[in-house]
């Protein structure tokens, strides 16, 4: 039996087929990272202008070389990582 | 700068104030502060005396400064030069868990002092001071739609003894038994810090992961939420450190924590004639709409290091991997709790909340100005959910 996929029902996107998000209108990933989050919000003129000009390109350099910090310290799930950003946050 | 009457009726009904924290969250979501003593503090705001620094303290990682900006020097400032700290005093409260302390969230002006500030707009004074902009941000979309915003703010943290405990815990989500564990005065000196400091909290509990809780708050006007989530994150981490607890707002270790942003959208003007713009069914799902629009945007303040996107990995009651939204769904990045109410999940402890909290009003406005249709589908809850999981895996 094939059940056509009713108009309302919880879905978690991640559980069903490319087809069937299609049929929820769901079609894209969300950022992968935050060099791929990043970009958008450079490309973000509406926001940009919204949060102020300079601001947000000063606010950027300082979340990509904290970033770069980050990957000095150790990779993503090494120990010292874990301890250095949990110091921090 | 601000009257100071709030600040001498502040101290009449708490005269054991003996320090003051003048302090403000800079760009990596640390709180920063310069600790006065009473008399030195209440000297400088009768003499309206601004207390000045060094602008790099906006942009600091630790204590290095990472970049250079290139904007040419004049009447508007920059991060480098000299800084002031603008105390706003109706943020005055005391510091929950030190006897003693009252603290002042101040706005970051980067004017040289020199410039002629009667020729100076808010967003120059403040260009580099994200409070500032949230302030700002949320005074133009109510003055453009009439909209009010509340805000609450729900935290996860993970919280570990640092003396082994003699018997074993078993952690359950909401178990009262977790809860009597160890962490019941603990979270009770938490929550009645915050409310004496004027902070209200909802509740707290056991949460979802192994030595995982956490507090929801009640909300508020979005400037006085961020506040309020600021006191709330550092009383956790200072209080939890006073009962001999190692505390861990880290995305994933030892739990995966993160923080959840309510938002609901209220007509904050019935008289005001463009409040008749407010109509209700459209500017709800305008306004969802343009957040879904700019969402990798609000991606890169909300989870702004690599780390934080562990939270996005299916099945965790995470963000999920997908761009949706759901009513009651907990899967999703955006979930619907209401008409005009939604819970935000692409943040944690180490957003930069003003700013955060700045680019999703700023988002919802941009939608509801442009009339962004909302083409994503309701991912709802429902019996047939289970009929087509069935049918997905039979």
């Amino acid at each position: 039996m094939k059940l056509t996929p009713p108009l309302h029902y919880q879905v978690d996107p991640n559980m069903v087929s490319e087809d069937e998000r299609q049929v929820r209108g769901i079609t894209e990933r969300l950022p992968s990272g935050p060099e791929e989050a990043n970009h958008a919000l450079r490309g973000d003129k509406v926001l940009q202008s919204a949060l102020g000009e300079k601001l947000v390109p000063t606010f950027m350099t300082v979340l990509e070389e904290y970033n770069r910090r980050l990957d000095n310290v150790g990779p993503l799930d090494s120990k010292e990582r874990r301890d250095w950003l949990t110091a921090r946050m | 700068m601000s009257d100071s009457v709030p600040f001498e009726a502040f101290l009449t009904k708490h005269p054991q104030i003996r320090f003051v924290h003048l302090q403000w969250l800079d760009y990596t979501s640390t709180v920063r502060a310069r600790v006065f003593p009473l008399r030195q503090v209440r000297e400088m705001l009768v003499a309206r005396q601004a207390h000045r620094l060094g602008g790099l303290n906006m942009t600091l990682i630790d204590d290095s400064a990472p970049l250079t900006v290139n904007n040419p020097s004049g009447p508007v400032g920059e991060p480098v030069g000299q800084a002031r700290l603008i105390p706003d005093l109706e943020s005055i409260r005391l510091c929950p868990g030190v006897e003693g302390h009252a603290s002042i969230f101040c706005d970051f002006s980067t004017v040289s002092v020199d410039a002629n500030e009667a020729q100076l707009t808010p967003a120059d004074t403040f260009a580099f001071c994200p409070r500032s902009t949230l302030h700002c941000v949320t005074e133009h979309a109510h003055n453009e739609t009439g909209l009010g915003f509340l805000v609450g703010f729900e935290i996860e943290f993970a919280c570990v003894p640092q003396q082994t405990l003699a018997t074993a815990v078993v952690h359950q989500t909401s178990g009262l038994r977790t809860l009597e564990a160890y962490m019941m005065p603990v979270l009770c000196d938490i929550s009645e810090g915050l409310e004496k400091s004027g902070i209200s909290i909802q509740h707290f509990h056991a949460e979802g992961s192994a030595n995982q809780y956490e507090i929801a708050m009640a909300p508020l006007p979005p400037l006085q939420a961020a506040d309020a989530f600021i006191t709330t994150r550092e009383a956790i981490r200072r209080i939890c450190h006073t009962h001999a607890m190692d505390v861990s707002f880290h995305p994933w270790h030892p739990a995966q924590n993160g923080v959840h942003l309510n938002l609901s959208l209220y007509n904050a003007s019935m008289d005001n004639a463009q409040s008749l713009r407010f109509t209700g069914h459209d500017t709800e799902e305008n306004f969802l709409a343009g957040i879904l629009h700019h969402l990798n945007s609000l991606f890169a303040i909300g989870f702004p290091y690599t780390d934080c996107y562990h939270r996005t990995r299916p099945g965790r009651r995470g963000t999920g991997s997908f761009k949706a939204w759901g009513t009651q769904n907990r899967e999703l990045p955006v979930r619907k709790k209401g008409s005009g109410f939604w819970e935000f999940k692409f943040l944690d402890a180490s957003t930069q909340t003003y700013l955060f909290l700045a680019a999703l009003i700023a988002a919802g406005h941009d939608g509801i100005q442009r009339c962004t249709p909302l083409s994503l589908a309701d991912c709802k809850g429902g019996l047939l959910f289970i009929l087509f999981i069935f049918q997905h895996h039979a």
